[in-house]
């Protein structure tokens, strides 16, 4: 179901040793810039810069290639749909009632393709920012970034039940397979299926107070704690120049192409 | 002892962020849609009912923020902010605000069956509505477009998981009372 995301935290790399809070900010910078662009030659830059930062984490391609290949059938459809839908004057292809289906030639081809590049880049990008430190880690980082107290509990809390839930639901999955249960498009599935999930609630609910007893029962104070301590470095200084530089050196890429537009 | 009644909705909050993302593997095959249902919707409205707006809602921003900061739980197993700003983002801001709109008419009405899907089929609104127009502006479609990719597939599913949670919630609701 969900796979353990900070997998290869344990590797050694630049992306590794860099501060995990100036880590976060900074490929969240970049993701949001990307996410602005709307130049197909950009986000192609923007990709191959993810690849790189991919390259320089160590984390293997094949792992990040099992993830990306779930996106990528999520967003298949806006490649397919995206050239007849997008706004402006086309070839009329069919009508479904007031709906009418265009193609509009090679350009919304390119845009469809640099939505879903987009897509995968943002996407790509994840693994250096949170797979190349361990979660809790992460979760520190980010109450060291001063979000609220609340919040980051219940993301950890949340972190540890996604794993507790996902292996119960599994079980449950297994056992009514080994009875002799098929998913199919019927109402004995759904049935089935919302029974187990009723008691996946109840399972979910004795395991969230077994958990939070026993979080008490280790001193838990309501403090995100761990034995990591953060420090800043001019290479995590370094680090935060070159990729919040190519966040903003894209965003005047397109500046620049705007005014020579114009 | 003040940390601990403090704590508990923080649990249950919690407990259906990680439904929420577990939701979103669940695929059940529909007899009369092409679409395949996943749980996330369903258990978005079921947070709603169950926490109220307050902690519904505050279940909702974990679920957001655990996929923002990476961990797959957006649908198809997607994550990070770029999805958020993607064409379909409008959907998953769109299950704060839902689970948000549940739990309020939900407290402001009565305990009535006709009210709680009243309830829920106000928040489904809400994540139709924001998930429509982000996809309308970021895919560049026009709205008639966008309703018609991004509703019109999804509805009997969204009628069922409603029936679904209306059920769960009559069950569940005695239990998180109980304790």
């Amino acid at each position: 179901m969900i796979s353990e995301i900070d997998t290869y935290a344990g590797l050694s790399s630049p992306i590794h040793r860099w501060d995990p809070r100036l880590k976060v900010i900074s490929i969240l910078a970049l993701i949001f810039s990307i996410m602005l662009l709307y130049d197909l030659k950009l986000v192609i830059a923007s990709m191959l810069f993810a690849i790189i930062l991919v390259y320089i984490s160590r984390i293997p391609f094949s792992f990040i290639a099992g993830r990306l290949k779930w996106v990528f059938l999520f967003v298949l459809p806006f490649l397919i749909i995206l050239p007849f839908t997008v706004i402006g004057e086309g070839v009329v292809i069919a009508h479904f009632g007031s709906i009418t289906l265009n193609f509009r030639g090679i350009e919304s081809v390119e845009f469809a393709v640099m939505i879903v590049i987009k897509a995968l880049t943002s996407v790509m990008l994840i693994f250096p920012m949170i797979g190349t430190s361990r979660m809790d880690i992460t979760i520190k980082a980010l109450e060291d970034l001063h979000l609220p107290n609340k919040l980051v509990q219940m993301l950890a809390f949340t972190y540890r039940y996604i794993f507790v839930l996902s292996n119960e639901f599994m079980l449950m999955e297994r056992s009514l397979t080994s009875r002799g249960f098929k998913r199919g498009s019927n109402l004995y599935t759904i049935t089935t299926l919302s029974k187990a999930i009723a008691t996946l609630f109840v399972m979910s609910y004795e395991q969230a107070e077994r958990v939070f007893y026993a979080m008490r029962s280790k001193g838990y104070s309501g403090k995100v704690t761990t034995m990591h301590e953060f420090t800043l470095r001019p290479q995590d200084w370094l680090c935060t120049v070159v990729v919040c530089g190519f966040a903003i050196f894209i965003q005047v890429a397109v500046w620049y192409g705007t005014l020579e537009g114009t | 002892m003040t940390q601990y009644v403090n704590v508990k909705p923080m649990i249950y909050a919690a407990l259906f962020a990680a439904l929420t993302a577990i939701g979103a593997f669940i695929r059940i095959p529909l007899p009369l849609s092409p679409v395949p249902i996943t749980l996330q919707v369903f258990f978005v409205l079921l947070a709603g009912l169950v926490l109220g707006a307050r902690w519904g809602g505050t279940s909702m921003v974990v679920y957001v923020m655990l996929g923002v900061i990476g961990l797959p739980v957006f649908s198809g197993g997607s994550s990070g902010l770029g999805i958020l700003l993607g064409p379909t983002g409008g959907y998953i801001i769109g299950f704060v605000a839902g689970a948000f709109v549940t739990g309020l008419i939900y407290n402001k009405v009565n305990d009535s069956k006709t009210a709680t899907i009243c309830a829920m089929i106000g928040g489904l609104a809400v994540i139709y509505l924001l998930g429509v127009m982000q996809l309308s502006f970021v895919a560049n479609m026009t709205l008639q477009q966008a309703v018609a990719v991004g509703i019109l597939p999804f509805l009997i599913g969204d009628a069922i998981k409603i029936v679904a949670a209306l059920i769960v919630a009559d069950r569940i609701r005695p239990l998180l009372a109980v304790s």
